[in-house]
């Protein structure tokens, strides 16, 4: 067998795994870089990268959750290069006497209620959501993912909820409120 | 299983995170209480409403023939120059050409031991360039897995360390491996300028008494480093500041820090976790008294240029 047969074999594998994916990991780009440059940019960088660890890559495994952990990284290089913000160990100290009160899922929800109310919590908490709800990653991947413990992930996955309603719950008030200009929006479900 | 048990179990039980004993238990519990079963639903829809909505927002989608077009970018080789690739790849070339070069000369002139090489690589690739292959994670966790000393760099030096030539700022505080080394990191910026506190463990190291001894190398890689040690812990300041500036930061962290690394924390004192060879000796040095001050030892070779 020639190197270029192992190349093409390689990467034929590669492609089989990962492009039914590529979809997905732009939208998680795109939400959390909130430009599409920059999304495909990352979108990108993130293949590259997994392209030339691909040789670490277990066949079989869960592909999806391999590549969200390189787009992770890839994001968080990129964050800090930007601001330098400090790594926030665990902001639930901070916000752990605020959400003890769970109200409940308001009804007659729009998916635009739900992703503007995702995008009013903290980004710890949108990052877990997503990762757990929308990717349904297990509670240990989302720990490798973003590198904290498990039991963060559970925590945070909890708050994140709960505030998660809690916007919900503000956004209807809101809307519903007699002066407000716009009709009631239609509901899906 | 009480009601506010299976509140705080129902979105495990959604994500399927739950033993199968749990499971028939929960669920028995729903089946006879309509108030959970209500919530239980609404949690579902709550779930199913976000896929649903992230997987159809329109802002959200890659544009038509985007996912075929970077997968053969890839393979090609011919991807476009990020932003991020362009501007890394060049800055990195050119400081790693400036840096070999510095350290090439440097290391023929002096013997530099590895544990200060890598101290400086960390600061140049971790909080200057960001090019570590694993990212930083909080002190918590290796606090607590490796060596308990780290979690006293969760509080030690303060965000704002007053020394006699300004104020400097913590602007970070993490865990990283450098060349298969761990560090506890402490970045801090002094007039736009950053500078590295990195705690490693240090099995050779041996407290020197109750005055630890700063020692002073002017050019590693172009960095300034001043070096003290405790029993099985060794400690860095990096930056490129100038002399006089670096020399009274060092002093004025090292002192605090020192402090805390001799006496550790409730949490570290306490913790039964297995930790490696160098915070297994940890707790043997006396700590040195504020009063005290530290004695500045230079290194020979170095005394001439500071």
């Amino acid at each position: 067998m020639t190197e270029e047969h192992d190349r093409g074999g390689s990467w034929s594998t590669f492609e089989a795994e990962v492009l039914p994916h590529v979809d997905r990991l732009f939208r998680l780009a795109m939400w959390f870089e909130r430009d599409r440059t920059e999304a495909e940019d990352l979108v990108q960088e993130t293949l590259k990268h997994a392209l030339e660890s691909f040789h670490r890559y277990t066949p079989g495994t869960k592909c999806r959750a391999w590549l969200i952990s390189i787009l992770q990284h890839l994001r968080s290089n990129r964050r800090r290069a930007r601001s330098r913000s400090p790594i926030v160990s665990d902001p639930d100290d901070r916000l752990a006497g605020t959400v003890a009160f769970v109200p409940p899922v308001p009804v007659g929800l729009t998916d635009e209620d739900l992703l503007a109310a995702l995008g009013q919590i903290p980004i710890q908490y949108q990052e877990v959501i997503l990762l757990s709800d929308v990717e349904e990653l297990t509670y240990k991947e989302i720990a490798a993912n973003l590198s904290i413990p498990i039991g963060t992930v559970m925590s945070r996955l909890h708050r994140g909820r709960t505030l998660l309603r809690q916007e919900l719950v503000s956004a209807q008030r809101v809307s519903s409120a007699p002066h407000a200009s716009e009709p009631p929006r239609a509901t899906r479900g | 299983m009480q009601c506010r048990e299976v509140r705080d179990l129902l979105d495990s039980f959604l994500g399927q995170e739950l033993l199968v004993e749990t499971n028939l238990e929960l669920m028995r519990h729903v089946e006879a209480c309509p108030a959970c079963r209500a919530e239980l639903e609404a949690r579902r829809q709550l779930r199913a409403g976000l896929q649903r909505a992230f997987t159809g927002a329109d802002f959200l989608q890659p544009r038509a023939g985007f996912s075929t077009e970077v997968l053969s970018q890839v393979r090609s080789g011919t991807t476009h120059r990020s932003r991020w690739t362009s501007l890394w790849t060049w800055g990195a070339l050119a400081a790693s050409l400036v840096l070999v070069t510095a350290a090439g000369l440097f290391l023929v002139r002096h013997n530099v031991s590895a544990i200060v090489r890598d101290a400086v690589g960390d600061h140049l690739n971790c909080a200057v360039q960001f090019r570590l292959a694993e990212r930083p994670i909080s002190l918590t966790d290796p606090s607590l897995r490796y060596d308990p000393v780290f979690a006293t760099l969760e509080a030690t030096p303060s965000a704002e360390i007053a020394t006699a030539v300004g104020p400097v700022r913590v602007i970070e505080r993490h865990a990283c491996v450098f060349a298969g080394r761990r560090f506890a990191h402490v970045v801090l910026r002094f007039e736009g300028q950053l500078l590295s506190l990195l705690v490693t463990a240090d099995p050779s190291a041996a407290a020197s008494g109750k005055v630890p001894s700063l020692s002073w190398f002017t050019d590693v890689e172009g960095q300034r480093v001043a070096s003290f040690k405790t029993a099985g812990h060794a400690a860095f300041v990096v930056s490129a500041v100038q002399d006089k500036q670096f020399r009274a930061i060092a002093q004025a962290l090292a002192e605090p820090v020192s402090h805390g690394l001799t006496v550790p924390g409730p949490r570290a004192a306490n913790s039964s976790i297995r930790t490696d060879a160098g915070s297994r000796a940890s707790t043997a040095p006396p700590a040195p008294t504020l009063s005290e001050g530290f004695e500045l030892r230079d290194q020979p070779q170095d005394r001439h240029q500071l």
